[in-house]
This record gives structure tokens, sequence and C-alpha cells, in this order.
């Protein structure tokens, strides 16, 4: 069966057959002589960790970026993408992560910007608005298409993507983590789309790190590492762990390392504090703990980290630090008295995306590398930040280096960077690996882990139950605002997690 | 009309400033500022849907009314399609070369026609040699464009007017009816998903900066007609302050995307009318530089807090 399917791969030259890409940027190697091939009626996934090169090779079978050698072909013919454009014509398409649209355009010339069907010298307006109509409706949707697209969902506006890709009659479709910003029954919809194109007969490639999604809707695999293509493999063929384990090109501790703890002092303590979103939270945080929460969205998690940080504030009870009562006003005077926050939205609110990552990550503490007359010295931030992001084994080409160009994972390595530099004595994460692929992922758990053995109290909070059950020495469960149990991580089970955050059988 | 209501004021301001703008007279001089305004905003529309600006259209207007004043002097009996040819073309080099460092060089508009604000004035003293360009130089049927064309009781549409009512027509017809017309409005709403499209910056860029030359550099023929003379420290200087306010007034989005050329008209004759009540009134032009300056502030915080507009094709 399988060298069936091999040895015909070799022979057929039907669908888009891309061979010996490469790429840099800035002297880095991005993908080094990839070779794919996404055949007519078949879904091919583009996996690999974060900065693997699975999104940059997209973008060069889209046109957007050129490869400096190779070809591309499709059905056996040459193609010349020079830009977005020739690859659109020759009915390639890319759907991106992030759909952009027009917001002052209508529906109907959002999807068709950049192809309006002409009558004569004209365009045909008419026409403009009876497509789109159509290919709405071919995709199940009742937008309007006269109205202005500028108060449309993200998923509305991957739509007019999609539909925009249709209107070329695209033979060849990529989707590139289309499915980050979806929710489930969207990403539902989006399947039932592309497996009616694998029945007509489209080729298909979608980039993910996602296993699930890989195993539900792929039948060839391509994982890359560092740029280069690793293996192929057929879906039905291989398990998830082999395909993780290409991957990461290493093995991965993800197994529970939870010492026994010894009594230690109390570093944090929340007694009886009700505040916006959050009711009666009583727990404590001894030195060196992680202590994580779970519950479903919309529990009161992030507030509660929230007014801890001093965003918002408790209206009642108490909080103590260290022994002491620790009331702050704002997150400048949380950071002083030592408690720190690494947000979720890491290039929103964690990091300055232009700036280099020397700046990034003495931001916070500036003062610590200046002399007395404070004037910063380059070399007292070089040595204090180096052995940090070591630690972490962040990858990176030089400290200069703008935190932009950095994959996910080592964006989110910066950020702790940055916080660990103050020596915090109160850690809150909030959701710290997501969206972070499973290499770096495991980085950032060693690092935690780390950071609680140097006595570091730590709150977790995080939506991978996986990730809360292994780190944490104990965890609490909040379900409308409140902590409906804390389990120490000996008895704490998944499903006894689930069952408390969601109010089933406990 | 709802959506008129801005410039529409601005009409109001004028006539409420003063009563007398009613009069035949009164019209005949709005109608000798307007196709002058309305010309260049035109372009300068352009320019603002792509996301861009354009500082240097007041000097383009000095260099192209005097190299026509230059090509008259050599040439009294050129014919004047010719001379406005020569004009339009004058623009058309200048705004490509505005182009060229917007969209190969990748540089700031607004630094770069700053500078260009500069050098294309300078330029336009260097080719006048010191000298200035007087009336004796520019043919009556020349200046005649200004104050003949067709009657109307005691209002004269004048050719110049007519010219930028067929500009405008044009403009109208591009924005609306053609695929690069279009891209404007596409790319300067969302550059990125333009490029996702298959619209390329470099056209879309190149285009309306040229554009906005082109019609500046008419803009300089008109000016040469209407005043009959020009110098090269004086001829258009400032106008790039009424036009980009004629533009603001239109309601046309800063940020790029989205504007109509049906308001921009409306804040054109509104402009005009404003230009012509405060001359009359006697008001110095210092003070009409201050209250163009603070009306374009005015609408530029106006379109900052503006929700996303609703405008539709």
């Amino acid at each position: 069966m399988v060298e069936e399917v091999e040895s015909n791969g070799l022979a057929d030259q039907t669908g888009l057959i891309a061979s010996g890409i490469s790429l840099s940027f800035g002297g880095q190697k991005v993908l080094d002589s990839v070779d794919i091939h996404l055949e007519p009626g078949r879904v091919h996934a583009i996996t690999g960790e974060n900065g693997a090169g699975k999104s940059s090779l997209a973008k060069v079978i889209a046109g957007i970026y050129r490869s400096e050698s190779g070809s591309i072909s499709f059905n056996g013919a040459n193609l010349n993408l020079k830009d977005p454009r020739s690859a659109l014509t020759q009915g390639i398409t890319l759907i991106h992560q992030e759909p952009l649209i027009f917001p002052d355009l209508s529906i109907g010339e959002n999807i068709f910007a950049g192809n309006l069907p002409k009558r004569g010298p004209k365009i045909d307006w008419d026409l403009v608005f009876q497509r789109s109509r159509a290919l709405l409706d071919k995709l199940g949707s009742n937008l309007d298409v006269r109205t202005s697209a500028g108060t449309l969902s993200i998923a509305d506006q991957q739509m007019l993507e999609i539909a925009a890709a249709m209107s070329y009659e695209a033979k060849v479709w990529i989707f590139d983590e289309t499915t980050a910003p979806l929710t489930p029954t969207e990403v539902a919809r989006l399947f039932g789309l592309i497996n009616e194109l694998k029945q007509q007969e489209c080729a298909i490639g979608i980039v993910t790190h996602h296993m699930d999604e890989v195993f539900t809707i792929s039948d060839d695999i391509t994982v890359l590492r560092n740029g280069k293509k690793v293996v192929q493999l057929l879906t039905q063929n291989t398990t998830k762990n082999e395909v993780v384990s290409h991957m990461v090109g290493r093995e991965l501790d993800n197994q529970t390392q939870c010492a026994e703890r010894t009594d230690q002092e109390i570093a944090f303590q929340i007694q009886n504090a009700t505040g916006p979103g959050f009711q009666a939270v009583d727990f404590t945080i001894q030195r060196g703990e992680i202590f994580g929460i779970a519950g479903l969205v919309g529990a009161g998690r992030t507030e509660l980290a929230r007014a801890i940080f001093g965003i918002t504030k408790p209206t009642s009870g108490q909080l103590k630090l260290d022994g002491q009562p620790y009331e702050v006003n704002n997150p400048g005077e949380a950071i002083k008295a030592g408690v720190v926050l690494v947000p979720e939205d890491r290039r929103g609110a964690g990091l300055c995306i232009e700036q280099s990552i020397l700046d990034n990550t003495t931001l916070p503490g500036l003062n610590r590398f200046a002399s007395k007359i404070g004037i910063l010295s380059r070399n007292k931030a070089i040595t204090t930040v180096l052995p940090k992001l070591d630690d972490l084994a962040t990858k990176y080409q030089s400290l200069d280096q703008p935190v932009g160009q950095l994959s996910g994972g080592n964006q989110q390595k910066v950020v702790l960077t940055k916080w660990l530099l103050e020596e915090p004595k109160l850690l809150i994460l909030d959701e710290p690996t997501r969206g972070v692929d499973i290499g770096a992922k495991a980085d950032v758990h060693r690092q935690i882990r780390h950071l609680a053995s140097q006595g570091v109290a730590i709150l977790l909070i995080s939506s991978d139950l996986p990730e809360v059950l292994s780190l944490s020495d104990r965890i609490g469960v909040m379900r409308k605002g409140e902590i409906v149990g804390t389990l120490a991580a000996a008895e704490a089970t998944e499903a006894l997690v689930v069952s408390l955050a969601s109010g089933g059988q406990g | 009309m709802k959506r008129f209501i801005v410039p529409l004021l601005v009409i109001v301001a004028a006539y409420a400033l003063l009563p007398r703008l009613f009069t035949a007279d009164s019209t005949n001089s709005i109608l000798l500022w307007l196709p002058l305004v309305l010309t260049v905003a035109l372009g300068e529309f352009l320019v603002v849907v792509a996301g861009g600006i354009d500082i240097s259209v007041g000097s383009i207007m000095g260099f192209s009314s005097m190299t026509v004043g230059i090509v008259f002097k050599a040439n009294p009996s050129m014919p004047l399609p010719l001379a406005i040819l020569v004009a339009v073309v004058c623009g058309l080099i200048l705004g490509l070369i505005n182009g060229a460092l917007v969209a190969r060089a990748k540089l700031p508009p607004l630094i770069v026609t700053i500078g260009t604000l500069a050098t294309f004035r300078g330029l336009a003293f260097l080719i006048a040699k010191g000298e200035t360009i007087t009336g004796s130089y520019v043919p009556d049927s020349f200046t005649k464009l200004s104050n003949h064309g067709i009657p109307l009781g005691e209002v004269t549409l004048n050719w110049l007017a007519i010219t930028s009512i067929l500009c405008t027509a044009a403009f109208l017809w591009f924005t609306t009816n053609t695929a690069l017309g279009r891209s404007i409005f596409a790319f300067g709403g969302q550059p990125e998903g333009a490029l996702r499209r298959g619209i390329a910056a470099t056209r879309i860029q190149t285009t309306v900066y040229a554009l906005s030359g082109a019609m500046a550099g008419l803009g300089g023929a008109m000016y040469l007609s209407r005043f009959g003379q020009a110098q090269p420290g004086s001829a258009g200087s400032g106008f790039e302050l009424t036009v980009i306010a004629t533009v603001a007034i239109a309601g046309t989005k800063l940020t790029g995307g989205a504007g109509s050329i049906g308001k921009l008209v409306v804040a054109a004759i509104g402009v005009s009318a404003l230009n012509v009540a405060l001359s009359i009134q006697g008001i110095s032009d210092d003070w009409q530089t201050l209250v163009y300056g603070s009306v374009l502030l005015v609408m530029v915080c106006a379109d900052s807090f503006r929700r996303r507009s609703e405008v539709v094709v």
C-alpha cells in the first residue's frame, strides 16, 4: 500500500510540485532546499515547530516570498511566481491565519478586490454583487454583499478571503494556521469546506502544528524542522507520537516532576477576596510552589490575575506578600513589590515587537543597567541577559535582532527573560504556552520548574489541562468566579478537574 | 445627505460671513477660485485615499506656471492646448519623482513631499533665472480662459471651471469604474490585504503621486491664466494647505481607504466661497492661513474620533 502510493508519487506530475525551495532572511536560512508535492484530491499537512519554516514555505508557494533556488510546477508546467498576483491567476491561493479585509468597501467588492470583473472598459458591478452572492451562498452565508465589511467577525472575514480565492477558481489551496481564531463550530465548517475542495480535486496544503487537526483532515504529512524537510508520511500509517518526535527531533520531558514538597514559608496569601469577576477567593502559595488555576473560559481566572497585578482592584478581602499587606493601585506598584504578570497576548501586551531582544528584556529594569549618572551600560545589560536567555534555550541570531523576527515560542522566552530579570517573589503566568510549539513548550515548562526551585512562588493560569496537571504542586479550580476546590498534585486527575470546573458530579 | 453635512456647513459659513456672496459678482469670484482648488484637490484626494499625502502640490503649481510662462515668453503664439499640455507634463514628471521616492525607495510620503516641496520651489527659481512672468508675456487669449466661457445670466461659467468639472467627471469615472481606481481604495484601506490580492503597492503609489502631480501641473496653468502673471516664490505657494483642508473637509478618511468625490466638489465650493468671503471682508492672507490650518486640525480630530465610516460603493 505504502509502496504503491510512493511510486505513484514519483511518476505523478499532477498537482503542485515545489522542489529545492530555499529562502533566507538577513543571512539566516529559513528554508533549505525543501521539496513538497501537493496532489490533487489530497490534503497535505505541513507541520513542524514554530520557526520550522512552514509558513515561509506556504508564502513561497503563494508568490509572497521568492525562493532563492529550486522550482515550482503545476500539472507539469513550470510556474514563475514573482508576486501574489501571478500565483493567484495561476490558481494558487493562500488563506492566511489573520484575514485582512477592506473595512470601507462593500462585502462584494471585498471578495473581488484585485479581480473585479469588467464589461468593456467598465467594472460590471451587477456581476460583482451577483457572483459574490453566489459564492457566499455556496459557503452557506447570508451576509448582505452590498453592506460594508467593516464590522464582520474574524470567521466572516476569513470567509471573505475564502470566497475571494474561490472567485479565482483556485486549484491549489494552502491554509496557514487558519483555525487559530475560529470557534470549534467554525473549525468544523472550515473542515467541511476543505473536504469539499478535496472532492473537487483541488490540491490542498494545511500549515498547522495541532496534531488533532493533522490527524482529522490530512492524507499526507510533511514535517519541517529548522527549515529542512525531515520526512514525508502517510497519515494513516503514522501516529501523533511519531510526528511529534520528527518535529522536535529529540525526546520531550513531559513527565510530571513534582518533587515532594517540604513545608516552606508562605509567599503569597489571598483571603476572602472579591472583585470584578471573582468572589470569596482564598488561597496561599508557598515560596517555590507552583499553584495552578484551572477552569473554563470565563471562570474568572484572568480577572483574578489582573486584580492581583493591580490592573483592577479587589473590592474586599486581604492580600499578603511575604507576610506584609499587599495593596497596589497599578502594575507599576505591583512590579515594585515583586509581583509580575506575564500576559497571554505576547505581541500586544508583552513585547515591543519592533525593538531588539536586548531592549525588550532590559526595559522594565533599565535602572539596573545604568551608571550613577544614568548612562546605560550595554555590557552590563548583555552579561545579565545572556545567561537567562541561554537558560531558556532561546534561539536568536543576535541580541539586537527585533523580537518580531523570532518565532512565537522564542518570543515567549524573551518575555519570560524580561520578567525573570526582575527577580519576582510572585510570578503570574497567564497562558504561558498558548500558540507555542511543543519543543518550546518543554523549554518554558523546564524554566518554570527551575524558577520555582529557586524559591519563586508561581501562579499558573492555563487552559491547557495537561500543562496545569504536570506543572502544578496544587491546583485551584475556578468556576463562576469562585474557587470550587483545591487539589494536591497527587490527587488531581484530568477528570476530577474537569468535573469541578464544569460543575459536573465530583 | 447626512454625510454631506460638514462640507455644506462650510458653504453656509461662508455665505453667513458675507451675504453679499449671493451676488453675481461674488459668484464669478468664487468661480475664479473653484477650478484651482478643485483641480488640485482631485489629485490630492487620490493620494490621501491611497493612504499617503502630497505636500508638494503648491510647488508643482509654481514650477509649472513658471514653465508655461517661460514657454509663452519664448513663443507668444504657442497654441493654448499645447501650453496646457506643457503644464500637465511638467506636473506629471514632478509627480513621478514623488511616486518613485515613495513607491520604489519606500520612503515616508510626508518626508518625501516636504523635501520636494522645497526642491520643486527651488527648481521654479532656477528656471526663472531671477525673472518673474509679467502680464506682457502671457497672451490675452490665455488669461481669457479664466473670465470667458459659457454665460449663465450674469454669471460666467469660465473655461477653467469647465475644465475642472470635466476633470471631476473623469476622476469620478476612474474611481468607480476601473480596476485601478478601485485598487486605490482597497490599498489605502488595507495595504497588506491588497498585496495578498495581487494589488501591487508600487503601481498604486506611482499612479496617485503621478496623477496628483499632473493635476497640480494643470493647476499651475490655471494659476497663470487666472492671475496673468507668476513669480517663482509666490505662485502656488501655500496652496497645499488649501487643498489638503479641502480633502479633509470632504470627509475623506485621512488614514486612507475611503472618500467621496461628490463631497470633494461640495468642499471645494465651500473652501472657494470662504476664500472669497475672507478676501472681500479684507481679512489678510495671514488670517486665512490660520483659518485653513484650524479647519484642517478640526477635521483631523473629527476623522480620528469618527467611528469607522459606512461608505459603500
